[in-house]
Protein backbone atom coordinates (compact mmCIF):
# COMPACT_ATOMS: atom_id res chain seq x y z
CA UNK A 1 0.00 0.00 0.00
CA UNK A 2 2.77 2.42 0.92
CA UNK A 3 6.30 2.07 -0.35
CA UNK A 4 8.86 4.73 0.58
CA UNK A 5 12.40 4.50 -0.82
CA UNK A 6 15.58 6.29 0.15
CA UNK A 7 13.72 9.14 1.85
CA UNK A 8 15.75 12.09 3.16
CA UNK A 9 14.73 15.41 4.63
CA UNK A 10 17.14 17.67 6.43
CA UNK A 11 16.29 20.19 9.18
CA UNK A 12 19.44 21.83 10.52
CA UNK A 13 21.44 19.13 12.33
CA UNK A 14 18.51 16.71 12.45
CA UNK A 15 16.43 15.05 9.81
CA UNK A 16 15.59 11.89 8.00
CA UNK A 17 18.38 10.07 6.17
CA UNK A 18 18.00 7.52 3.36
CA UNK A 19 15.08 5.73 4.93
CA UNK A 20 13.08 2.93 3.34
CA UNK A 21 9.63 2.04 4.61
CA UNK A 22 6.98 -0.39 3.43
CA UNK A 23 3.40 -0.91 4.64
CA UNK A 24 1.61 -3.89 3.20
CA UNK A 25 -2.15 -4.07 2.80
CA UNK A 26 -3.71 -4.92 6.15
CA UNK A 27 -0.37 -4.55 7.88
CA UNK A 28 0.47 -2.72 11.11
CA UNK A 29 3.88 -1.11 11.15
CA UNK A 30 5.26 0.31 14.38
CA UNK A 31 7.70 3.19 14.11
CA UNK A 32 10.10 3.86 16.94
CA UNK A 33 13.21 5.86 17.60
CA UNK A 34 14.60 8.59 19.79
CA UNK A 35 13.07 12.04 19.77
CA UNK A 36 14.29 14.10 16.80
CA UNK A 37 15.18 11.06 14.71
CA UNK A 38 12.62 11.99 12.07
CA UNK A 39 9.53 9.90 12.85
CA UNK A 40 7.08 12.76 12.40
CA UNK A 41 8.97 13.98 9.34
CA UNK A 42 8.69 10.53 7.80
CA UNK A 43 4.94 10.39 8.48
CA UNK A 44 4.48 13.87 7.01
CA UNK A 45 6.29 12.74 3.85
CA UNK A 46 4.20 9.55 3.60
CA UNK A 47 0.99 11.55 3.78
CA UNK A 48 2.09 14.15 1.24
CA UNK A 49 2.15 16.87 3.88
CA UNK A 50 5.85 17.46 3.21
CA UNK A 51 8.04 16.91 0.17
CA UNK A 52 11.27 14.98 0.78
CA UNK A 53 14.68 16.31 -0.30
CA UNK A 54 15.22 12.99 -2.02
CA UNK A 55 13.55 9.64 -2.41
CA UNK A 56 10.06 8.64 -3.45
CA UNK A 57 6.80 7.46 -1.96
CA UNK A 58 4.28 5.29 -3.72
CA UNK A 59 0.76 4.84 -2.37
CA UNK A 60 -1.24 2.08 -4.02
CA UNK A 61 1.32 2.06 -6.82
CA UNK A 62 1.30 5.80 -7.54
CA UNK A 63 4.23 8.10 -6.79
CA UNK A 64 2.86 10.92 -4.68
CA UNK A 65 5.54 13.28 -6.05
CA UNK A 66 3.72 13.03 -9.37
CA UNK A 67 0.37 13.85 -7.84
CA UNK A 68 -1.24 17.26 -8.21
CA UNK A 69 -2.25 19.23 -5.13
CA UNK A 70 -5.83 18.14 -5.73
CA UNK A 71 -4.85 14.47 -5.93
CA UNK A 72 -2.80 14.79 -2.76
CA UNK A 73 -5.78 16.34 -1.01
CA UNK A 74 -7.98 13.48 -2.18
CA UNK A 75 -5.34 11.02 -0.95
CA UNK A 76 -5.42 12.54 2.53
CA UNK A 77 -9.18 12.74 2.64
CA UNK A 78 -10.13 9.42 1.11
CA UNK A 79 -7.19 7.02 1.40
CA UNK A 80 -5.03 8.03 4.35
CA UNK A 81 -6.32 9.13 7.73
CA UNK A 82 -3.56 11.02 9.52
CA UNK A 83 -3.66 11.54 13.26
CA UNK A 84 -1.00 14.18 13.79
CA UNK A 85 0.98 14.76 16.94
CA UNK A 86 0.41 18.47 17.38
CA UNK A 87 -2.61 20.62 18.14
CA UNK A 88 -4.29 20.57 14.78
CA UNK A 89 -7.97 20.57 15.64
CA UNK A 90 -9.74 23.57 14.11
CA UNK A 91 -9.96 26.01 17.04
CA UNK A 92 -13.09 27.73 15.68
CA UNK A 93 -15.05 24.46 15.64
CA UNK A 94 -16.23 22.59 18.70
CA UNK A 95 -15.23 18.99 19.44
CA UNK A 96 -18.27 17.52 17.71
CA UNK A 97 -17.76 19.61 14.57
CA UNK A 98 -14.07 18.68 14.53
CA UNK A 99 -14.88 14.98 14.78
CA UNK A 100 -17.36 15.14 11.90
CA UNK A 101 -15.14 17.33 9.70
CA UNK A 102 -12.94 14.74 7.86
CA UNK A 103 -15.87 12.39 7.22
CA UNK A 104 -18.03 15.24 5.94
CA UNK A 105 -15.25 16.47 3.63
CA UNK A 106 -14.82 12.94 2.27
CA UNK A 107 -18.61 12.64 1.86
CA UNK A 108 -18.85 9.70 4.24
CA UNK A 109 -21.55 8.80 6.74
CA UNK A 110 -21.23 10.15 10.25
CA UNK A 111 -23.81 7.89 11.92
CA UNK A 112 -21.27 6.23 14.21
CA UNK A 113 -19.89 9.46 15.62
CA UNK A 114 -21.89 9.45 18.85
CA UNK A 115 -21.01 5.85 19.65
CA UNK A 116 -17.35 6.54 18.87
CA UNK A 117 -17.36 9.45 21.30
CA UNK A 118 -18.97 7.29 23.93
CA UNK A 119 -16.36 4.56 23.55
CA UNK A 120 -13.53 7.08 23.72
CA UNK A 121 -15.05 8.76 26.76
CA UNK A 122 -15.44 12.15 25.13
CA UNK A 123 -19.23 12.35 24.83
CA UNK A 124 -19.41 14.99 27.57
CA UNK A 125 -17.08 17.44 25.83
CA UNK A 126 -18.78 17.45 22.44
CA UNK A 127 -19.79 21.09 22.74
CA UNK A 128 -16.42 22.21 24.13
CA UNK A 129 -13.81 23.93 22.04
CA UNK A 130 -10.32 22.46 21.54
CA UNK A 131 -8.78 25.18 23.70
CA UNK A 132 -10.97 24.09 26.64
CA UNK A 133 -10.14 20.37 26.77
CA UNK A 134 -7.24 18.48 28.35
CA UNK A 135 -4.30 17.02 26.42
CA UNK A 136 -5.65 13.49 26.85
CA UNK A 137 -9.09 14.46 25.62
CA UNK A 138 -7.47 16.24 22.70
CA UNK A 139 -5.71 13.01 21.61
CA UNK A 140 -8.93 11.04 21.84
CA UNK A 141 -10.80 13.61 19.76
CA UNK A 142 -8.05 13.40 17.14
CA UNK A 143 -8.42 9.63 17.06
CA UNK A 144 -12.20 9.80 16.90
CA UNK A 145 -12.23 12.00 13.82
CA UNK A 146 -9.71 9.78 12.01
CA UNK A 147 -11.61 6.61 12.86
CA UNK A 148 -14.90 8.15 11.77
CA UNK A 149 -13.40 9.01 8.36
CA UNK A 150 -12.88 5.26 7.91
CA UNK A 151 -9.92 5.38 5.52
CA UNK A 152 -8.15 2.20 4.35
CA UNK A 153 -4.84 3.49 5.69
CA UNK A 154 -4.43 5.03 9.14
CA UNK A 155 -1.24 6.81 10.16
CA UNK A 156 -0.97 7.86 13.78
CA UNK A 157 1.75 9.93 15.38
CA UNK A 158 2.08 9.23 19.11
CA UNK A 159 -1.58 8.20 19.50
CA UNK A 160 -1.23 7.31 23.18
CA UNK A 161 0.95 10.19 24.38
CA UNK A 162 -0.48 12.40 27.15
CA UNK A 163 -3.02 9.71 28.02
CA UNK A 164 -3.49 7.97 31.35
CA UNK A 165 -3.22 4.22 31.24
CA UNK A 166 -6.98 3.66 31.08
CA UNK A 167 -7.40 6.03 28.13
CA UNK A 168 -4.29 4.67 26.44
CA UNK A 169 -5.72 1.18 26.76
CA UNK A 170 -8.96 2.28 25.06
CA UNK A 171 -7.01 3.88 22.24
CA UNK A 172 -4.90 0.79 21.74
CA UNK A 173 -8.02 -1.34 21.70
CA UNK A 174 -9.71 0.83 19.08
CA UNK A 175 -6.62 0.87 16.89
CA UNK A 176 -6.45 -2.89 17.22
CA UNK A 177 -10.09 -3.21 16.18
CA UNK A 178 -9.45 -0.99 13.15
CA UNK A 179 -6.50 -3.19 12.23
CA UNK A 180 -8.68 -6.29 12.58
CA UNK A 181 -11.22 -4.67 10.22
CA UNK A 182 -8.45 -4.59 7.62
CA UNK A 183 -7.21 -1.05 8.02
CA UNK A 184 -3.51 -0.76 7.19
CA UNK A 185 -1.71 1.13 9.89
CA UNK A 186 1.51 2.91 10.78
CA UNK A 187 1.94 4.18 14.34
CA UNK A 188 4.94 6.18 15.49
CA UNK A 189 5.14 5.70 19.24
CA UNK A 190 7.22 5.24 22.37
CA UNK A 191 4.42 3.07 23.83
CA UNK A 192 5.82 -0.47 24.05
CA UNK A 193 2.35 -1.95 24.42
CA UNK A 194 1.32 -0.40 21.12
CA UNK A 195 4.55 -1.50 19.44
CA UNK A 196 3.83 -5.03 20.64
CA UNK A 197 0.58 -4.98 18.66
CA UNK A 198 2.43 -4.17 15.39
CA UNK A 199 3.26 -6.81 12.77
CA UNK A 200 6.67 -5.25 12.39
CA UNK A 201 8.63 -2.35 13.86
CA UNK A 202 10.89 0.09 12.05
CA UNK A 203 13.37 1.81 14.33
CA UNK A 204 14.81 5.07 13.07
CA UNK A 205 18.34 6.03 14.09
CA UNK B 1 -18.70 21.70 5.93
CA UNK B 2 -20.91 24.58 4.90
CA UNK B 3 -18.95 27.83 4.45
CA UNK B 4 -21.58 29.87 6.30
CA UNK B 5 -21.49 27.51 9.28
CA UNK B 6 -17.70 27.69 9.40
CA UNK B 7 -17.72 31.47 8.98
CA UNK B 8 -20.20 32.02 11.80
CA UNK B 9 -18.20 29.69 14.03
CA UNK B 10 -15.03 31.56 13.19
CA UNK B 11 -16.58 34.96 13.81
CA UNK B 12 -18.03 33.84 17.14
CA UNK B 13 -14.82 32.20 18.25
CA UNK B 14 -12.59 35.13 17.27
CA UNK B 15 -14.94 37.76 18.64
CA UNK B 16 -12.35 40.42 19.30
CA UNK B 17 -10.61 40.14 15.94
CA UNK B 18 -13.99 40.00 14.18
CA UNK B 19 -15.20 43.12 15.93
CA UNK B 20 -11.98 44.97 15.09
CA UNK B 21 -12.19 44.04 11.39
CA UNK B 22 -15.87 45.05 11.29
CA UNK B 23 -15.17 48.36 13.00
CA UNK B 24 -12.32 49.15 10.59
CA UNK B 25 -14.53 48.40 7.57
CA UNK B 26 -17.28 50.43 9.24
CA UNK B 27 -14.94 53.44 9.62
CA UNK B 28 -13.78 53.11 6.02
CA UNK B 29 -17.33 52.90 4.69
CA UNK B 30 -18.57 55.72 6.90
CA UNK B 31 -15.73 57.99 5.76
CA UNK B 32 -16.08 57.16 2.09
CA UNK B 33 -19.85 57.20 1.85
CA UNK B 34 -20.61 59.80 4.54
CA UNK B 35 -18.10 62.42 3.50
CA UNK B 36 -18.72 61.60 -0.16
CA UNK B 37 -22.44 62.22 0.25
CA UNK B 38 -21.83 65.38 2.28
CA UNK B 39 -19.42 66.97 -0.18
CA UNK B 40 -21.40 65.80 -3.20
CA UNK B 41 -24.49 67.47 -1.73
CA UNK B 42 -22.56 70.73 -1.37
CA UNK B 43 -21.15 70.47 -4.88
CA UNK B 44 -24.58 69.51 -6.19
CA UNK B 45 -26.09 72.61 -4.61
CA UNK B 46 -23.43 74.86 -6.11
CA UNK B 47 -23.39 73.20 -9.52
CA UNK B 48 -27.14 73.47 -9.93
CA UNK B 49 -27.51 77.14 -9.07
CA UNK B 50 -27.67 78.22 -12.69
CA UNK B 51 -30.07 75.51 -13.78
CA UNK B 52 -32.18 75.91 -10.65
CA UNK B 53 -32.89 79.60 -11.10
CA UNK B 54 -33.30 79.35 -14.87
CA UNK B 55 -31.82 82.83 -15.07
CA UNK B 56 -28.98 84.18 -17.22
CA UNK B 57 -28.41 87.58 -15.63
CA UNK B 58 -29.31 89.22 -12.33
CA UNK B 59 -29.71 92.96 -11.91
CA UNK B 60 -29.28 94.04 -8.30
CA UNK B 61 -28.46 97.31 -6.48
CA UNK B 62 -24.69 97.47 -6.06
CA UNK B 63 -24.99 98.57 -2.44
CA UNK B 64 -27.02 95.43 -1.65
CA UNK B 65 -24.72 92.99 -3.47
CA UNK B 66 -23.55 91.23 -0.28
CA UNK B 67 -27.09 91.03 1.08
CA UNK B 68 -28.25 89.56 -2.22
CA UNK B 69 -25.53 86.89 -2.15
CA UNK B 70 -26.36 86.09 1.48
CA UNK B 71 -30.02 85.74 0.62
CA UNK B 72 -29.45 83.65 -2.50
CA UNK B 73 -26.82 81.29 -1.18
CA UNK B 74 -26.97 81.36 2.62
CA UNK B 75 -30.67 81.96 3.23
CA UNK B 76 -30.08 85.10 5.29
CA UNK B 77 -33.21 87.23 5.21
CA UNK B 78 -32.97 90.84 4.02
CA UNK B 79 -34.97 93.71 2.57
CA UNK B 80 -33.68 95.13 -0.71
CA UNK B 81 -35.24 97.83 -2.92
CA UNK B 82 -34.33 99.55 -6.15
CA UNK B 83 -34.45 103.33 -6.17
CA UNK B 84 -36.54 103.09 -9.34
CA UNK B 85 -38.07 100.32 -11.42
CA UNK B 86 -36.12 99.75 -14.63
CA UNK B 87 -38.04 96.68 -15.81
CA UNK B 88 -39.28 98.34 -18.97
CA UNK B 89 -35.82 99.72 -19.80
CA UNK B 90 -34.25 96.29 -19.55
CA UNK B 91 -37.09 94.56 -21.40
CA UNK B 92 -36.54 96.80 -24.41
CA UNK B 93 -32.85 95.98 -24.79
CA UNK B 94 -32.07 93.90 -27.84
CA UNK B 95 -31.10 90.34 -26.85
CA UNK B 96 -33.29 90.22 -23.74
CA UNK B 97 -35.93 87.52 -24.05
CA UNK B 98 -37.68 87.77 -20.71
CA UNK B 99 -37.49 89.89 -17.57
CA UNK B 100 -39.12 89.10 -14.26
CA UNK B 101 -38.97 91.16 -11.09
CA UNK B 102 -38.66 89.96 -7.53
CA UNK B 103 -39.01 91.80 -4.23
CA UNK B 104 -37.26 90.67 -1.05
CA UNK B 105 -38.84 91.56 2.28
CA UNK B 106 -37.71 90.40 5.69
CA UNK B 107 -40.31 89.86 8.41
CA UNK B 108 -39.51 91.23 11.85
CA UNK B 109 -39.73 87.97 13.73
CA UNK B 110 -40.75 84.39 13.42
CA UNK B 111 -42.15 81.95 15.90
CA UNK B 112 -40.49 78.73 14.85
CA UNK B 113 -37.45 77.22 13.19
CA UNK B 114 -35.28 80.33 12.96
CA UNK B 115 -34.40 83.09 15.36
CA UNK B 116 -34.27 85.84 12.75
CA UNK B 117 -36.85 87.15 10.31
CA UNK B 118 -38.33 85.15 7.49
CA UNK B 119 -37.41 85.96 3.91
CA UNK B 120 -40.44 86.90 1.84
CA UNK B 121 -39.92 86.77 -1.90
CA UNK B 122 -42.56 88.50 -3.98
CA UNK B 123 -42.67 87.48 -7.63
CA UNK B 124 -44.84 88.30 -10.57
CA UNK B 125 -46.69 85.12 -11.60
CA UNK B 126 -47.46 86.60 -15.02
CA UNK B 127 -43.78 87.07 -16.01
CA UNK B 128 -42.06 84.55 -13.74
CA UNK B 129 -39.77 81.93 -15.27
CA UNK B 130 -37.86 80.95 -12.13
CA UNK B 131 -40.20 80.09 -9.23
CA UNK B 132 -42.53 78.22 -11.56
CA UNK B 133 -39.78 75.66 -12.07
CA UNK B 134 -40.08 74.61 -8.42
CA UNK B 135 -43.89 74.48 -8.26
CA UNK B 136 -46.65 74.03 -10.81
CA UNK B 137 -48.86 76.28 -8.65
CA UNK B 138 -46.61 79.35 -9.07
CA UNK B 139 -48.25 80.66 -12.23
CA UNK B 140 -51.72 80.59 -10.71
CA UNK B 141 -50.80 81.82 -7.25
CA UNK B 142 -53.61 83.86 -5.68
CA UNK B 143 -53.03 87.00 -3.65
CA UNK B 144 -53.97 85.26 -0.38
CA UNK B 145 -51.67 82.31 -1.03
CA UNK B 146 -47.98 81.68 -0.49
CA UNK B 147 -45.55 79.08 -1.70
CA UNK B 148 -43.32 77.69 1.00
CA UNK B 149 -39.65 76.81 0.50
CA UNK B 150 -38.76 73.17 1.07
CA UNK B 151 -37.02 73.94 4.39
CA UNK B 152 -39.54 76.45 5.71
CA UNK B 153 -41.43 74.15 8.14
CA UNK B 154 -44.82 74.82 6.53
CA UNK B 155 -47.10 72.27 4.94
CA UNK B 156 -49.51 72.61 2.04
CA UNK B 157 -52.89 73.95 3.20
CA UNK B 158 -51.50 75.44 6.39
CA UNK B 159 -52.44 79.01 7.26
CA UNK B 160 -49.96 81.59 8.43
CA UNK B 161 -49.86 85.31 9.24
CA UNK B 162 -47.49 87.68 7.48
CA UNK B 163 -47.55 91.42 8.07
CA UNK B 164 -51.02 91.14 9.64
CA UNK B 165 -52.48 89.18 6.73
CA UNK B 166 -53.50 85.55 6.63
CA UNK B 167 -52.13 83.43 3.82
CA UNK B 168 -52.66 79.80 2.88
CA UNK B 169 -49.74 77.66 1.79
CA UNK B 170 -50.65 76.67 -1.77
CA UNK B 171 -47.67 74.40 -2.26
CA UNK B 172 -44.27 73.49 -0.90
CA UNK B 173 -41.53 74.04 -3.46
CA UNK B 174 -39.02 71.49 -4.63
CA UNK B 175 -35.64 71.74 -2.97
CA UNK B 176 -33.42 74.30 -4.72
CA UNK B 177 -30.36 73.91 -2.52
CA UNK B 178 -30.26 77.71 -2.25
CA UNK B 179 -31.44 80.30 0.24
CA UNK B 180 -34.84 80.14 -1.39
CA UNK B 181 -35.51 76.91 0.51
CA UNK B 182 -36.19 78.78 3.74
CA UNK B 183 -38.22 81.55 2.04
CA UNK B 184 -41.93 82.19 1.52
CA UNK B 185 -43.14 83.29 -1.91
CA UNK B 186 -46.13 85.51 -2.56
CA UNK B 187 -47.49 87.50 -5.47
CA UNK B 188 -46.49 91.07 -6.26
CA UNK B 189 -50.09 92.19 -5.67
CA UNK B 190 -49.96 90.88 -2.11
CA UNK B 191 -46.55 92.50 -1.61
CA UNK B 192 -47.88 95.83 -2.89
CA UNK B 193 -50.69 95.69 -0.35
CA UNK B 194 -48.15 95.17 2.41
CA UNK B 195 -45.66 97.83 1.33
CA UNK B 196 -48.41 100.41 0.85
CA UNK B 197 -50.35 99.56 4.03
CA UNK B 198 -50.66 101.97 6.91
CA UNK B 199 -49.62 99.34 9.47
CA UNK B 200 -46.40 98.24 7.78
CA UNK B 201 -45.83 100.82 5.10
CA UNK B 202 -43.50 102.77 7.39
CA UNK B 203 -40.96 100.01 6.73
CA UNK B 204 -41.23 100.37 2.96
CA UNK B 205 -42.19 103.97 2.40
CA UNK B 206 -45.90 103.24 1.88
CA UNK B 207 -45.18 102.59 -1.76
CA UNK B 208 -46.21 100.02 -4.34
CA UNK B 209 -44.17 98.62 -7.21
CA UNK B 210 -40.99 98.11 -5.21
CA UNK B 211 -38.36 95.89 -6.85
CA UNK B 212 -35.28 94.16 -5.38
CA UNK B 213 -33.95 92.19 -8.30
CA UNK B 214 -34.56 91.71 -11.98
CA UNK B 215 -34.07 88.27 -13.43
CA UNK B 216 -33.15 88.27 -17.10
CA UNK B 217 -33.23 85.54 -19.70
CA UNK B 218 -31.33 86.19 -22.91
CA UNK B 219 -32.34 85.36 -26.46
CA UNK B 220 -30.84 82.08 -27.55
CA UNK B 221 -28.74 83.77 -30.25
CA UNK B 222 -27.42 86.65 -28.14
CA UNK B 223 -23.99 86.84 -26.53
CA UNK B 224 -24.18 86.86 -22.74
CA UNK B 225 -21.11 89.09 -22.24
CA UNK B 226 -22.22 91.62 -24.83
CA UNK B 227 -25.72 91.65 -23.39
CA UNK B 228 -24.39 92.13 -19.88
CA UNK B 229 -22.27 95.05 -21.04
CA UNK B 230 -25.16 96.66 -22.90
CA UNK B 231 -27.49 96.39 -19.90
CA UNK B 232 -24.78 97.81 -17.62
CA UNK B 233 -24.33 100.77 -19.96
CA UNK B 234 -28.06 101.46 -20.01
CA UNK B 235 -28.24 101.29 -16.20
CA UNK B 236 -25.01 103.17 -15.52
CA UNK B 237 -26.67 106.01 -13.60
CA UNK B 238 -29.09 103.87 -11.56
CA UNK B 239 -26.73 102.23 -9.07
CA UNK B 240 -27.73 98.83 -10.44
CA UNK B 241 -25.25 96.17 -11.50
CA UNK B 242 -25.58 93.18 -13.81
CA UNK B 243 -24.21 89.82 -12.79
CA UNK B 244 -24.22 86.33 -14.26
CA UNK B 245 -24.98 83.66 -11.65
CA UNK B 246 -21.39 82.40 -11.81
CA UNK B 247 -20.12 85.88 -10.91
CA UNK B 248 -22.43 86.04 -7.91
CA UNK B 249 -21.37 82.56 -6.85
CA UNK B 250 -17.63 82.87 -7.55
CA UNK B 251 -16.58 83.50 -3.94
CA UNK B 252 -18.92 80.81 -2.76
CA UNK B 253 -17.55 78.23 -5.17
CA UNK B 254 -14.04 78.98 -3.93
CA UNK B 255 -15.19 78.31 -0.35
CA UNK B 256 -16.87 75.12 -1.47
CA UNK B 257 -13.70 73.95 -3.20
CA UNK B 258 -11.73 74.59 0.01
CA UNK B 259 -14.25 72.75 2.17
CA UNK B 260 -14.55 69.76 -0.14
CA UNK B 261 -10.76 69.59 -0.45
CA UNK B 262 -10.31 69.62 3.34
CA UNK B 263 -13.05 67.05 3.87
CA UNK B 264 -11.52 64.97 1.07
CA UNK B 265 -8.08 65.03 2.72
CA UNK B 266 -9.57 64.00 6.07
CA UNK B 267 -11.51 61.30 4.27
CA UNK B 268 -8.40 59.90 2.57
CA UNK B 269 -6.50 60.10 5.86
CA UNK B 270 -9.19 58.12 7.71
CA UNK B 271 -9.49 55.54 4.94
CA UNK B 272 -5.71 55.04 4.81
CA UNK B 273 -5.53 54.59 8.59
CA UNK B 274 -8.43 52.12 8.52
CA UNK B 275 -6.92 50.22 5.57
CA UNK B 276 -3.48 49.99 7.20
CA UNK B 277 -5.06 48.86 10.50
CA UNK B 278 -7.10 46.29 8.64
CA UNK B 279 -4.00 44.99 6.87
CA UNK B 280 -2.18 44.77 10.23
CA UNK B 281 -5.14 42.87 11.67
CA UNK B 282 -5.16 40.44 8.78
CA UNK B 283 -1.42 39.93 9.15
CA UNK B 284 -1.75 39.26 12.88
CA UNK B 285 -4.48 36.69 12.38
CA UNK B 286 -2.76 34.98 9.44
CA UNK B 287 -0.65 32.83 11.83
CA UNK B 288 -3.81 31.24 13.21
CA UNK B 289 -5.21 30.91 9.72
CA UNK B 290 -2.04 29.13 8.58
CA UNK B 291 -2.57 26.47 11.22
CA UNK B 292 -6.28 26.17 10.37
CA UNK B 293 -5.47 25.83 6.68
CA UNK B 294 -2.86 23.14 7.43
CA UNK B 295 -5.38 21.23 9.55
CA UNK B 296 -7.99 21.44 6.83
CA UNK B 297 -5.51 20.27 4.18
CA UNK B 298 -4.50 17.33 6.40
CA UNK B 299 -8.07 16.01 6.43
CA UNK B 300 -8.64 16.36 2.70
CA UNK B 301 -10.03 19.86 2.33
CA UNK B 302 -9.12 21.39 -1.05
CA UNK B 303 -7.43 24.77 -1.37
CA UNK B 304 -10.47 26.08 -3.23
CA UNK B 305 -12.68 25.03 -0.33
CA UNK B 306 -10.34 26.70 2.17
CA UNK B 307 -10.43 29.89 0.10
CA UNK B 308 -14.23 29.69 0.09
CA UNK B 309 -14.31 29.27 3.88
CA UNK B 310 -12.00 32.23 4.52
CA UNK B 311 -13.79 34.33 1.89
CA UNK B 312 -17.19 33.71 3.47
CA UNK B 313 -15.90 34.74 6.88
CA UNK B 314 -14.31 37.93 5.54
CA UNK B 315 -17.37 38.63 3.39
CA UNK B 316 -19.69 38.54 6.40
CA UNK B 317 -17.42 40.88 8.37
CA UNK B 318 -17.00 43.28 5.45
CA UNK B 319 -20.72 43.23 4.66
CA UNK B 320 -21.57 44.00 8.29
CA UNK B 321 -19.04 46.86 8.45
CA UNK B 322 -20.11 48.29 5.09
CA UNK B 323 -23.84 48.18 5.81
CA UNK B 324 -23.35 49.69 9.27
CA UNK B 325 -21.13 52.44 7.86
CA UNK B 326 -23.56 53.37 5.09
CA UNK B 327 -26.61 53.24 7.38
CA UNK B 328 -24.84 55.41 9.98
CA UNK B 329 -23.97 57.98 7.30
CA UNK B 330 -27.56 58.02 6.08
CA UNK B 331 -28.95 58.20 9.62
CA UNK B 332 -26.91 61.34 10.26
CA UNK B 333 -27.10 63.07 6.92
CA UNK B 334 -30.75 62.53 5.95
CA UNK B 335 -32.60 63.49 9.17
CA UNK B 336 -30.18 66.37 9.76
CA UNK B 337 -30.37 67.60 6.17
CA UNK B 338 -32.20 70.81 7.08
CA UNK B 339 -29.99 71.51 10.08
CA UNK B 340 -26.85 70.97 8.04
CA UNK B 341 -28.13 73.19 5.26
CA UNK B 342 -28.85 76.00 7.72
CA UNK B 343 -25.52 75.59 9.49
CA UNK B 344 -23.46 75.45 6.30
CA UNK B 345 -24.75 78.74 4.91
CA UNK B 346 -24.09 77.61 1.36
CA UNK B 347 -25.97 75.75 -1.36
CA UNK B 348 -26.64 72.21 -0.21
CA UNK B 349 -28.88 69.91 -2.18
CA UNK B 350 -29.35 66.17 -1.93
CA UNK B 351 -27.81 64.39 -4.86
CA UNK B 352 -30.06 62.29 -7.04
CA UNK B 353 -30.76 58.62 -6.35
CA UNK B 354 -28.59 57.74 -9.33
CA UNK B 355 -25.66 59.78 -8.00
CA UNK B 356 -26.15 58.23 -4.55
CA UNK B 357 -26.17 54.78 -6.12
CA UNK B 358 -22.89 55.60 -7.89
CA UNK B 359 -21.37 56.74 -4.59
CA UNK B 360 -22.63 53.57 -2.95
CA UNK B 361 -21.11 51.53 -5.76
CA UNK B 362 -17.79 53.31 -5.29
CA UNK B 363 -17.87 52.59 -1.55
CA UNK B 364 -18.76 48.95 -2.10
CA UNK B 365 -16.08 48.67 -4.78
CA UNK B 366 -13.34 49.99 -2.51
CA UNK B 367 -14.54 47.76 0.34
CA UNK B 368 -14.55 44.79 -2.02
CA UNK B 369 -11.02 45.69 -3.16
CA UNK B 370 -9.92 45.74 0.48
CA UNK B 371 -11.65 42.39 1.02
CA UNK B 372 -9.94 40.81 -1.99
CA UNK B 373 -6.57 42.27 -0.91
CA UNK B 374 -6.96 40.94 2.64
CA UNK B 375 -8.10 37.55 1.38
CA UNK B 376 -5.37 37.32 -1.26
CA UNK B 377 -2.70 38.21 1.28
CA UNK B 378 -4.00 35.58 3.69
CA UNK B 379 -4.41 32.93 1.05
CA UNK B 380 -1.05 33.50 -0.66
CA UNK B 381 0.70 33.53 2.74
CA UNK B 382 -1.04 30.29 3.63
CA UNK B 383 -0.69 28.43 0.37
CA UNK B 384 2.96 29.07 -0.41
CA UNK B 385 3.87 26.70 2.42
CA UNK B 386 3.56 22.94 2.60
CA UNK B 387 0.73 21.57 4.76
CA UNK B 388 3.14 20.24 7.41
CA UNK B 389 4.77 23.68 7.68
CA UNK B 390 1.36 25.26 8.14
CA UNK B 391 0.49 22.97 11.02
CA UNK B 392 3.95 23.39 12.55
CA UNK B 393 4.40 19.63 12.80
CA UNK B 394 8.09 19.26 13.69
CA UNK B 395 9.28 21.21 10.66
Amino acid sequence: MIDGKNLSKRFGENGLKNTDITLKKGGFLGLSGASGCGKTTLLNILTGMLRPDSGSVEVNGRNINDMSAKELTALRGGTIGYMMQGSVLIPELNVWQNILLPARIAGKKTDGAAKLCERLGIENIRRSYPSDISGGEYRRVMLARILLADTPILIADEPTSNLDEESASIVRKMLSEAHERGVSMIAATHDSALLDMADSVLTLQ
Amino acid sequence: MRPLEYALNGITYKRFASIIVTVLVFVTSLCMFGTGLFTDNIKNGADRISGTTNTDLYIVPEEYLDSTKDMLFKGKACTITFKSDVTDTVSNINGVAEVSRQLYLETLERSCCTAGGVQIVAFDPSTDFSVCRWSEDAKGLKDNEVLAGSASCYEKGEELDLFGRTFTVADVLDETGMGYDSSLFLSFNAADEITASKEYGYMFGERTGLVSMLLVRQDTDSDIDALSTEISDKLSDTGLKVYAIDQLASGLKSSIRTITRMVGIMDIFAVVIAAVSLFAMVTLTSQQRRKTAGSLLSVGCTKAKILELFFTEYLLLFAAGTILGILTALMFLLPLHGVLKAALEMPYKLISFRQAAALLGKTLGIDMLMLVTALSFTFITVMKQEPAQLTGENV
